[in-house]
């Protein structure tokens, strides 16, 4: 009998060992003589094969998981993983039912196989009384059946047997779907052979079971916040555009006084009629910016793109704003760097996104400052930047800017009204012309907030 | 033959087309008033042809889009000018009143003289 400290053998194995502990599985331990060392040699191949295929199997379920847990709607997930379960469940079939009518009924959701057509597909349905798939919630177990064939020659009324008999399968492995304590459906791995499914497989699909389950409640809830958003925003549609004719008449009243259409009126009564009418102005821009977020948000807004000369662009897009920035005594400066190239926009959303730039370098800069309009090609695109020397934005609020209602902490100068749509809205225009917009600030200083488009 | 001009006026809210009609007035039209689709196509059938018409585009029972179609239809209505009134600016329906022979739009909310411009332009053109 060898020496355990001299036998060479044993410096191989303890290679072998070292290799594994370092993750390494792939170790290859000849077949030696029949003594006790070889046979631990051969305890140790063993050993490594099978912490080899542990290990495979656990990346492949930390990928499953993974997968799933980065999933919002079940069929997508399901889709995705179909192939990710083969090197842990043999399948040939995966089908996915889930709980309706306070769990009276079991409706199927989603099947894929690699075999000949589905008969139970999507829609599918049966009640659960009577259901052999009862017991399987009850226990919360999963259940194998490994012939598929004869289980219907017991249970002849299993139009569900019937039917998957009818796909081909002869085996399956029907496990519960469980939710925060409550069962909410099953997953069917079914087989085209019979006699596929062992306890090993139950104990691996309960590795994922949890995820699984979570990811249908996880779509019910995602499918209805769907729902409640379309619904919100036709709700906002209707809301703005039943707000429109009132403030119609309001303005066109106020307009008919002013105008003295109906009788002279005093000089204190022209200054009401002047409230009334900047009252009635600032609604109708907050009921256009709810109109063109619920437009945008229901998908329609569309883009009139024309090829358009920047320059001259520009120039009036200034002369239209100019106005509004001396009644602040603010000097709104235009600056053209070298030439711009031309370039494809919708002008009428275009002009929205830069007066509302411009509208906020005003309102939140104060008298005697400068406002610059600036234009430069910069690589392939062109950047229109609304430069101000007003409060700066505090870094905190730079993020929430450009979201729905995503007020900064700095307010308006001469008290002027935000609801904080604009900016969303303007991203949402910006990114509709595949450009990109962003803020730069400094707090004393003044923003910078930059207008990309990609040249044509 | 006829003598005072007159408008159809196709409105459903009711203080909207009170403006519009105190303006139409002023200006020397005559005025009938249609709140619905319904109401509008009454008229059209029994009235001599209008010098103008103005059509909401969001009717309660319907689309003002479609009352183009019946007013083309209707013999002796043919070439009435028809002013859209709308409330979004390059709309899709304002788009299918344009092709479907709407020969102007205005977009609510208006300034009187915006109104009053409007109507007198589609006017003269007409009996240009």
């Amino acid at each position: 009998m060898a020496r355990l400290d001299t036998d060479p053998r044993i410096l191989r194995y303890r290679r072998a060992t070292r290799q594994m502990q370092g993750g390494d599985f792939s170790v290859d331990i000849p077949v030696e003589s029949g003594d006790e060392v070889g046979e631990l040699g051969q305890e140790l191949q063993r050993l490594a094969r099978m912490l080899e295929r542990r290990f495979h199997e656990f990346q492949t379920l930390a990928a499953v998981t993974e997968e799933i847990n980065a999933g919002l709607v079940l069929d997508e997930v399901l889709d995705r993983v179909f192939d990710s379960f083969r090197p842990i469940i043999p399948y040939h079939r995966i089908g996915c039912a889930l709980l309706e009518q306070n769990d009276t009924l079991v409706r199927a959701r989603w099947a894929k196989s690699d075999a000949a057509e589905l008969r139970i597909g999507k829609g599918f349905s049966a009640p659960m009384k009577g259901s052999s798939l009862q017991r399987i919630l009850d226990t919360a177990e999963p259940r194998i059946l490994n012939d598929l064939e004869a289980y219907l020659r017991e249970h002849p009324a299993s139009l569900s047997t019937a039917l998957i008999v009818q796909e081909g399968v002869r085996s399956s492995l029907t496990c519960p779907l469980i939710a925060m304590g409550k069962p909410v459906g099953f997953l069917f791995f079914s087989s085209l052979q019979r006699d596929t499914y062992r306890d090993a497989h139950v104990a691996t699909f309960m590795q994922i079971a949890g995820q699984l389950s979570v990811i249908v409640e996880k779509s019910k809830l995602y499918q209805q916040l769907l729902v409640l958003n379309e619904l919100k925003n036709k709700f906002l549609g209707i809301a703005a555009h039943d707000l429109r004719n009132p403030l119609a008449a309001v303005i066109g009243f106020t307009d008919l006084l002013v105008k003295t259409s109906l009788g002279p009126i005093t000089e204190q009564q022209r200054l009401a009629l002047g409230h009334i009418d900047r009252s009635a102005a600032i609604m109708l821009g907050l009921v256009n910016d709810l109109l063109d977020v619920s437009a945008i948000e229901a998908g329609k807004l569309t883009l009139h793109r024309e090829p358009t000369e920047l320059a001259s662009y520009l120039r009036s897009c200034h002369e239209s704003n100019a106005l509004l920035a001396q009644g602040k005594n603010i000097t709104l400066a235009l600056e053209i760097h070298g030439e711009l190239p031309p370039i494809d926009i919708d002008p009428a959303r275009m002009s929205q996104v830069l007066g509302n730039l411009l509208a906020n370098a005003i309102k939140y800069s104060f008298p005697g400052t400068t406002t610059r309009l600036r234009a430069a090609k910069v690589g392939d695109e062109v950047h229109i930047a609304v430069i101000d020397q007003g409060q700066g934005i505090p870094a905190a609020d730079l993020p929430k800017l450009f979201q729905d209602f995503g007020k900064a902490s700095v307010r308006p100068t001469a008290g002027e009204k935000s609801i904080g749509l604009g900016l969303a809205i303007c991203r949402r225009i910006v990114e509709a012309h595949k450009g990109r917009i962003w803020c730069e600030s400094e707090v004393g200083k003044g923003s910078a907030f930059t207008v990309a488009i990609p040249c044509r | 033959m006829q003598v005072t001009p007159e408008v159809l006026l196709v409105e459903d809210d009711e203080q909207l087309a009170l403006l519009m009609q105190f303006v139409f007035e002023q200006d020397g039209y005559a005025v009938r008033r249609a709140a619905t689709c319904a109401e509008a196509r009454g008229l059209i059938a029994q009235l001599e042809p209008a010098t103008l018409v103005s059509l909401d585009i969001v009717l309660p029972d319907g689309s003002g889009v479609d009352l183009i179609l019946d007013i083309r239809a209707k013999p002796g209505w043919e070439r009435v000018p028809i002013m859209m009134v709308t409330s979004k600016e390059k709309d899709e329906q304002t788009n299918w009143a344009v092709k479907a022979g709407a020969r102007a739009y205005i977009v609510k909310p208006f300034k009187v003289e915006e109104l009053r411009g409007t109507v007198a332009k589609l006017v003269k053109k007409k009996t240009a």
